[in-house]
């Protein structure tokens, strides 16, 4: 049985995986069918914030007490 | 200005090659080709929906980011007795994912609608899912009509509206959904459809 640190920690990892999963298939469309740069724009936002928001989950995943 | 290079209508959408040769290179240079183009094909418009349709998601993702500070508000006593703010801010950071996520699900599914125009023919690109994409064409000797709806305060204000293109089928019909400037995309499609069907004439006789 895990604990509810561990419990956390695996459902946050569970949500990284899906979430990057998402965020893969959107890049994918983006690049592949994007006609123009305006799509790759909106794929590299869309990856750097995602990269950001990752930093700060993992980051607080480590520091909850 | 590039004979070669195409003339596009919507002034939102102009994409401009670049000689950079840059890290972030991709995103300056363009080329607006497609599947499927043909290489003497001229592309006369090339068109998204208006960025006013976007308006209400990024408005209601930005306000959604802020619901939890109720939370902080109303339960910061409770918080700070079980000692739960660290798993809040944790939760509080995976809720902005989840709103980033779905605002960039819709600026993809956006991007990817699109309508080109060409000096042959008429293609409406519509992404109607993650893995469902319908792409239709239209070829420009078989426009009958076409008509423009502008509806509303916003649209015309804004100027963007509804182009609906009539072939000869009484079935089939084109329509650009909420797109800039309608009335101008309206009257190239009827000029290249014009020409063309001049061009066509000369060439059998």
């Amino acid at each position: 049985m895990p604990t509810l640190p561990q419990a956390i920690t695996l459902l946050t990892i569970l949500f990284l995986f899906g979430y990057w999963t998402g965020i893969f298939l959107l890049s994918y469309h983006l690049i592949r069918f994007g006609i123009g740069t305006h799509p790759r724009r909106i794929a590299f936002v869309m990856i750097l914030g995602s990269v950001l928001l990752t930093i700060m989950s993992i980051m607080l995943l480590i520091n909850i007490r | 200005m590039n004979p070669n290079f195409p003339q596009i209508i919507d002034a939102t959408t102009i994409e401009i090659k670049t000689q950079s040769r840059g890290l972030f290179d991709f995103l300056a240079h363009s080329e607006l080709n497609f599947e499927g183009k043909k290489d003497h094909e001229k592309i006369l418009v090339f068109t998204r929906r208006h960025w006013y349709v976007l308006l209400s998601p990024v408005i209601g993702a930005a306000f959604a980011s802020f619901l939890p500070l109720i939370l902080v508000v109303v339960g910061a006593k409770f918080l700070l007795m079980y000692n739960l703010s660290g798993a809040f801010t944790l939760t509080w950071v995976i809720y902005l994912m989840i709103l980033w996520f779905t605002l960039f699900y819709k600026l993809t599914m956006h991007a990817l609608d699109t309508w080109i125009v060409t000096d042959e023919r008429v293609i409406d690109i519509q992404q109607l899912g993650l893995f469902r994409r319908k792409v239709s064409e239209l070829h420009l000797e078989s426009i009958q009509d076409t008509s423009v709806n502008t509806t509303g305060i916003a649209q015309s204000y804004l100027n963007f509206g509804n182009i609906e293109i009539q072939t000869g089928a009484t079935a089939q019909r084109f329509l650009f959904e909420q797109v800039p400037r309608p009335i101008q995309i309206k009257d190239t499609i009827m000029e290249a459809a014009g020409k063309f069907e001049v061009d066509s004439d000369k060439k059998l006789g």
